[in-house]
């Protein structure tokens, strides 16, 4: 299992509260309270271990009138193994509460 | 009479000053919203170009999709520098989630022939260990194949006739970027003469790209 943090936690558990919904770079970094720069490393490394998968928004630009956002979606790997991370991160920090992590149970 | 001179100059002096100060810091936060959206735009090209030539297009994009959302012309500056520092981290992600290019080459039947690099980001202490006396240059290095190639082993010959052999994976988890572009050819092992390359212009579809 890869090298847990707060900032990798938080964006996990960002990604679980809807594990089925894309969202793009930024968002995530709202949702999980993290710094904007800070979301796209843990993006690119969550991807390269086959957690997150991630495709261009299905728009024209030019019709948009903005550029096409990138958005990322947990794969069912990572969603499990998410939620086994979330679980130990818990445990560490004294949290036992495996049902609080939506879809564990 | 003089104390009460003083004092009123004093005062004044302290509103006229306060006024001035009142002035340029508007003039400053204005040109600071002025300048914001373009030092944005700055600073997002310019950490695009930190990261391996692959990834630039995508995440050049991402980023202005991502500013684009941003209301603000400071907290798009302050989005913009947060993405310039972490583009180091970025590309060491990324370089690690590639597989190597070259890994997928047939390397037994083919050499690599005249190929130019590129070499970053090399601290002093890997300088010493590659054998270089100084800080490395594109000029040091030329990259060729070991006469026994393993996949990404990759053999380095310094202009200065030391000969280093690496693993490029293990140059990228250092942090060192190399990259280049050149040939693949056929090679005849028996005669051991390398053919000559002919390109002087890197081909649209080069095979080891980073």
């Amino acid at each position: 299992m890869p090298r847990s943090s707060f900032a990798r936690t938080a964006l996990l558990a960002a990604f679980l509260e809807d594990p089925t919904e894309p969202a793009y770079g930024l968002d995530l970094a709202k949702r999980a309270d993290l710094a904007s720069g800070t979301i796209y490393p843990l993006l690119a490394r969550m991807e390269g271990d086959g957690w997150v998968t991630s495709e261009w928004e299905d728009t024209d630009p030019v019709d948009a009138g903005r550029p096409r956002r990138r958005y990322y979606r947990l794969t069912p790997d990572g969603a499990r193994a998410a939620r086994a991370e979330l679980t130990a991160a818990q445990r560490r920090i004294g949290m036992v509460n495996p049902n609080a992590i939506g879809g564990l149970a | 009479m003089t104390t009460n001179v003083l004092g009123l100059v004093a005062v004044l002096t302290g509103i006229i000053t306060a006024w001035l100060v009142g002035i340029a810091i508007n003039l400053v936060s204005e040109q600071i919203s002025t300048m914001a959206p373009r030092w944005a735009t700055i600073s997002l090209h310019a950490a695009a170009r930190r990261l391996p030539a692959s990834a630039r297009d995508r995440y050049a994009e991402e980023w202005a999709a991502d500013l684009d959302v941003i209301d603000g012309p400071v907290a798009r500056l302050w989005f913009a520098c947060r993405v310039w520092i972490s583009a180091r981290s970025l590309r060491r992600e990324w370089l690690r989630a590639q597989p190597s290019a070259i890994a997928t080459l047939d390397l037994r039947r083919r050499r690599l022939v005249s190929v130019t690099v590129k070499v970053e980001d090399v601290d002093a202490a890997e300088a010493v260990l590659l054998g270089l006396g100084h800080r490395p240059t594109r000029f040091d290095l030329s990259v060729g194949q070991p006469d026994s190639p393993t996949v990404d082993r990759i053999q380095l010959d310094f202009t200065h006739g030391v000969t280093k052999t690496a693993v490029l994976n293990d140059l990228h988890s250092k942090g060192i970027e190399v990259w280049g572009w050149g040939e693949l050819v056929p090679w005849d092992r028996a005669t051991g003469v390398e053919p000559e390359c002919s390109r002087a212009e890197p081909p649209d579809d080069w095979f080891f790209g980073r």
